[in-house]
């Protein structure tokens, strides 16, 4: 890798009385993922103490958001975005053949845009939160260092992702982010469960990773290239790329950006790790849903051109998840669990919106940021009201309004901004379908959200015995922690309807979106008000019955996993087992038999030959 | 009575009558660049012509002196032998670093050449140089070099006879990568069996399964490799064994897909690819730490070399022909060996198995032939070695000090092991491609390069990687995560030498994931050509048959009509 940038001395001088900061974008653009390796580099180099490791966290994540102001004071008033690489892989592979084969390069590059500042500015919000979190919640929680260092490294990734200009580049981010998150979810070890479900947090997304992985092969092994601004003018004219080409790189580009984003139904990697602790879930969970929102953006005029089967199969797939998700998660009787399910669907539903990159993006892009923060929020504090509760059972909880009034505030506000943050997006979408699946999943989302919060919100708090309810304190400063995010989050939710931002966004250029989306808050406030009726009118009944109908979905998942495991996974190992175990050896000795046989034989031949020839020579 | 030896070098190369010969290019193949003068010294300072075999026969020289050295009383000199090896290694990584730095990347040909004949009644000479690929073998057998002795701190048990063994051992896969007469370097190949079965069955509790098991299916290639060494040959009818002449001819198709078929059968068995890896599970898991290292770092990637050398490199056909048998061969090498390491119970065997996945994303990058996926492959044997090294050593040294190798007795280990259950992470990462480590970089210019010519190997090697990844977080729960095995017996960290052969190993990956392209300050290369662009040097001519073809150009339009004449022609 090469570094060549311009000398400091005449930059600091234009950093005068009127400063300049387009100038420094060569120093600062970069130091965005400088920033978050020195960082890293420092804490892995000999930090272990929790204070130093918590404070050096926050300190790189607030300069961060520094470098990023000033990155932003440089591009706020252009329309163009900042461009710059730096050469990583560059080989000439073949000096003959088609011209667009004969090199292989790879640049870690950065291309800063609006929408680039923007996901860089939520991300950087949830992981600043989950750090201050667990800074100030999760004292007793071992090994501080190592959870400082997976957050660093989830941001430092989570940035490349936003800022990549290299799709290789971008993948290279997002399969490490995949490994920081990982990290995160498997981080207690000493117990049995989540080190057994950390495991679906390693192997389930991974699957996404390599379907993002083909994604990226098929761009190369078509166009040639892993610019996607090179791309794009080179769809409908590059010989030899199909539809078919278009539309598997579309579904696989969906699968990768689904999976990540904990999509129904691949929602097991982050459900089945809510017994880690409370500031790694909400970190995972906040920021996957922005990166897959940036990745579907940056392929979207592979969406576009890979018109009929693509977007069809998407759209319905996605309407789908937006649907069930939430369905499920009304089911859920874990609180965690009920958020993560329920704003699954707001994600299927911005992803939604961005495809195609059509008149929608830029309120589906605000609008999936919104949900990224209000999920990191939620889980935030819904890990702070669990803490206080002990217990996370939402049959047990409630009261939260008198005893956890600021956590209850905070989980109010991130829970909004989950459910309306897309809203606007229904506005900008052209097609009837997809009217009716943004109302229902729109309308599913918010009643599943929101009667996770009034149940803890309000009602009895029925986990009595364990403890004096008195007893039971908020930690102010953890509120807080979970509040940034949401508020964020409602801010967010707020602008997807604002017009001057969402033209900020395409760089200056007019959209549609605007007030007149308002009507689209009806589903969410219609779910909202069916929530807090049922929730008020009778909740330990209404919770009992959908607590039941989780268990036998349990019951059913477990015979299934089982039936599965019995008839198809047990087998296919054990005969992989038996192969290597009994059937190879049994080869080998065959093998071994048969040689010996035939060198017997070749044996008793040549002595056969040399009797006759004595024979012989004897007759002679 | 006449000598065999006589005998075979009467044979007359068949003549263009047989229709065997085709003297140059055939039709539709692209001829290679032609070489350019041999740059014999390499690029300056170690300007003697010597230094490939004082890299090959210095390890053997003192092989010797380490056998021959005295035991002393009571053990006196026991850690002497170690001594030899370990500054043996260490002075050849030396010299192989430095004529690495000196390598001539922007040039094709062979460098820091040597020729002497030896055998001319039979075509054989003794012909070493070394070209990119053989380059950056060599590197990366004396860096394992060092590392297997650096494992083998602890070897007390008869070091004079294990040390001379694994000096011998290191040595002929040096041979090998730099041999370029085919019949030296089927000797170095076969050479490698006898020291490195007595390694893997002299030291371990079930010896004589691992030497039999090795023995038996590396000779088989061997044999394998010899017929298709003689066919090659006889077919190009140069009556040498030299490689820059049999890599201009093109024998018969036919000819070429029966000695690919059997070069393919060699290089299975050493790879190893399913199902002629009945040997690695045995030898992996069961020989010392040193042994498994040296076997999966470096001699294992010989298999890959000779595809890519002699099958990619000289029969052109027949990889075309073979290039989906290839396809299939490393889908299932990945997906049986990821299959099976999710349901072992055995640490070491589990660790073995996914020692076996970067030798089938190499066989992928192979069966690809796009000029991307030839450099993929050819950086995966650099990488993929390094990360099988990694993989395997962690896994033993995990088992030595936890005293314990079934996966039912560890868990929750992590909290005693740090050090030792990280290295087993990034080891077990590093073999499914993590960014940033050099498996990522190969990985990655195999898959892009691969998916024209090669998609349903590409999905199978996916799928593989994918269930790689599910054994992988299998066996980071049950040896380092989790809850504490009750009956687990008392576990201790990783000791010194076995925190720095690791840590050599976790480096060298880190630094080609990095800058596989060498560091650059101002634009300027310092001290690391970048391996990628050594491999180059090589892979460019190798590639270039294999070059995708240009579109057709859009046509152009039809030229206009010549106005009429007003004369009418009859």
């Amino acid at each position: 890798m090469s570094l060549s940038p311009r000398p400091l001395v005449p930059l600091l001088a234009a950093a005068g009385p009127g400063l300049d900061l387009s100038r420094l974008l060569p120093w600062t653009a970069p130091l965005l993922l400088v920033l978050p390796l020195l960082g890293l580099a420092v804490l892995l180099g000999g930090v272990r103490r929790r204070r130093a490791a918590a404070g050096l966290g926050l300190l790189t994540g607030l300069l961060t958001v520094f470098d990023l102001g000033l990155v932003a004071g440089a591009l706020v008033r252009s329309s163009s975005p900042y461009r710059a690489a730096y050469q990583w892989v560059n080989v000439p592979v073949s000096a003959v053949g088609d011209q667009r084969f004969q090199g292989f390069g790879v640049d870690v590059a950065l291309a800063v845009d609006h929408w680039a500042l923007a996901g860089a500015l939520a991300v950087l919000l949830v992981v600043l939160a989950g750090l201050l979190w667990h800074r100030v919640a999760e004292r007793d929680e071992p090994g501080p260092a190592r959870y400082q260092a997976g957050a660093l490294l989830l941001l430092l990734c989570a940035l490349g992702v936003v800022l990549a200009g290299d799709e290789v580049e971008r993948l290279a981010f997002w399969m490490t982010a995949g490994v920081a998150s990982y990290l995160l979810l498997a981080r207690r070890w000493g117990a049995d469960a989540p080190a057994r479900a950390s495991r679906v947090a390693l192997a389930l997304p991974f699957a996404g990773d390599l379907a993002l992985l083909g994604a990226v092969a098929l761009t190369y092994s078509r166009f040639g290239t892993l610019d996607l601004t090179k791309v794009a003018p080179a769809l409908h004219s590059t010989p030899g790329v199909g539809l078919g080409s278009l539309t598997a790189i579309a579904i696989l580009v969906l699968i990768a950006a689904a999976v990540r984003g904990c999509v129904w139904p691949f929602t097991p990697w982050q459900t089945g790790s809510l017994e880690q602790p409370a500031s790694s879930v909400a970190l995972v969970a906040g920021v996957w849903p922005l990166l897959a929102g940036v990745l579907i953006l940056r392929y979207g005029p592979l969406w576009t051109a890979a018109a009929g089967p693509a977007p069809l199969l998407g759209g319905v797939g996605l309407a789908l998840a937006a649907a069930l998700g939430p369905l499920l998660g009304l089911l859920a009787s874990d609180l965690r669990r009920a958020l993560l399910l329920g704003s699954s669907g707001a994600v299927a539903l911005g992803l939604l919106g961005l495809l195609g990159a059509g008149p929608a993006a830029p309120a589906a892009f605000t609008g999936l940021l919104a949900v990224g923060l209000g999920r990191g929020g939620a889980l935030a504090a819904a890990g702070a009201a669990a803490a206080a509760m002990r217990t996370a059972d939402l049959r047990q909880m409630g009261g939260a309004w008198k005893v956890l009034r600021r956590t209850a505030l905070a989980l109010l506000g991130a829970v909004t901004a989950a459910a309306f943050g897309v809203s606007a997006a229904a506005a900008g979408t052209p097609r009837s379908p997809l009217w009716a699946a943004f109302a229902v999943g729109l309308a599913l989302a918010a009643l599943a959200l929101f009667r996770a919060q009034w149940a803890v919100a309000y009602g009895p708090l029925r986990r009595r015995r364990a403890f004096e309810p008195g007893r039971v304190r908020e930690v102010p400063l953890a509120a807080w922690a979970a509040a940034l995010p949401a508020a964020a989050g409602l801010a967010g939710a707020a602008a997807a309807f604002a017009g001057p931002w969402l033209a900020f966004l395409r760089g200056g250029t007019a959209v549609t979106g605007g007030p007149a989306g308002l009507i689209w808050l009806a589903p969410g406030l219609a779910g909202l008000l069916v929530a807090g009726l049922a929730i008020g009118l009778r909740k330990d009944a209404l919770l009992a019955r959908l607590g039941w109908l989780d268990e036998r979905r349990q019951a059913t998942w477990k015979v299934a996993g089982a039936t599965f495991q019995r008839r198809l996974g047990g087998p296919g190992l054990e005969s992989v087992q038996g192969l290597e175990d009994a059937g190879l050896p049994a080869l080998e000795r065959a093998l071994e038999g048969a040689l010996d046989g035939a060198g017997s034989r070749l044996e008793r031949a040549l002595a056969g030959l040399a009797g006759l020839w004595s024979a012989r020579r004897v007759r002679r | 009575m006449t000598h065999w030896v006589d005998l075979l070098a009467a044979i007359p190369p068949p003549g263009p009558a047989g229709g065997s010969v085709a003297p140059g290019p055939g039709p539709g193949i692209a001829s290679p660049t032609p070489a350019p003068a041999p740059s014999q010294f390499g690029a300056g300072v170690v300007g003697f012509s010597f230094l490939l075999s004082l890299l090959i026969w210095a390890p053997v020289l003192m092989a010797l002196v380490v056998a021959l050295f005295p035991a002393g009383r009571r053990g006196r000199f026991a850690r002497w032998p170690l001594g030899f090896a370990f500054w043996t290694m260490l002075l050849g990584l030396f010299l192989s670093l430095v004529a690495y730095s000196q390598f001539q990347s922007f040039t094709t040909g062979l460098q820091f050449e040597e020729r002497a004949g030896w055998l001319p009644g039979l075509g054989i000479s003794y012909h070493l140089g070394v070209d990119g690929i053989g380059m950056s073998l060599i590197v990366l057998n004396y860096l394992v070099g060092v590392v297997a002795v650096l494992a083998s701190w602890e070897v007390r048990v008869r070091p004079r006879q294990y040390f001379a063994l694994l000096l011998v051992t290191q040595a002929t896969v040096s041979g090998a990568a730099a041999a370029r007469d085919l019949f030296v370097l089927f000797l170095f190949w076969s050479a490698a069996m006898i020291p490195a079965g007595l390694l893997a069955g002299g030291w371990s509790g079930r010896g004589r399964a691992a030497t039999g098991r090795l023995l038996g299916y590396w000779g088989v290639g061997s044999a394998a490799l010899l017929v298709a060494l003689l066919l090659i040959q006889q077919a190009a009818g140069t009556g040498s064994f030299d490689l820059e002449g049999l890599g201009l001819t093109q024998p018969p198709l036919a000819v070429q897909v029966v000695a690919g078929g059997l070069l393919l059968v060699a290089a299975a068995t050493r790879l190893p690819l399913v199902p002629l890896h009945g040997w690695a599970r045995e030898a992996l898991a069961e020989a010392p730490a040193g042994v498994s290292v040296l076997v999966a770092g470096s001699a294992m990637r010989l298999g890959g070399y000779l595809l890519v050398r002699l099958l990619a490199g000289v029969e052109q056909g027949g990889s075309r022909a073979l290039a989906p048998w290839i396809g299939a061969l490393a889908a299932l090498t990945v997906i049986y060996a990821a299959l099976a390491a999710l349901r072992s119970s055995d640490l070491r065997r589990l660790a073995a198995y996914l020692a076996l996945i970067p030798g089938g994303v190499t066989a992928l990058g192979l069966a690809g032939l796009s000029p991307l996926s030839l450099h993929g492959a050819v950086l995966s044997l650099f990488a993929g070695g390094l990360a099988a090294a990694l993989v395997v050593g962690a896994g033993t040294t995990f088992a030595e000090r936890a005293r314990a190798r079934s996966l039912e007795l560890t868990g929750g280990l992590a909290a005693r092991m740090p050090v030792l259950s990280w290295l087993l992470l990034v080891g077990a990462l590093a073999v499914l491609g993590l960014p940033f480590l050099a498996t990522f970089t190969s990985g990655v210019m195999v898959f892009l390069g691969s998916l024209r010519n090669a998609p349903g190997p590409a999905l199978g090697v996916a799928v593989g990687l994918l269930a790689g990844a599910a054994a992988t977080a299998s066996l980071l729960r049950r040896a380092a995560f989790g809850a504490p095995a009750p009956d687990a017996p008392a576990a201790s960290d990783a000791s010194l030498p076995e925190r720095w052969y690791l840590g050599i190993l976790v480096g060298g990956l880190l630094w080609v994931g990095l800058v596989p392209g060498g560091p650059r300050l101002f634009g300027v290369p310092v001290f690391d050509p970048g391996i990628i662009n050594v491999v180059n040097s090589a892979t460019g001519d190798l590639a270039a048959p294999y070059a995708p073809a240009a579109p057709p150009s859009p046509r152009p339009p039809p030229p206009a009509s010549p106005p009429p004449s007003g004369a009418s022609v009859p």
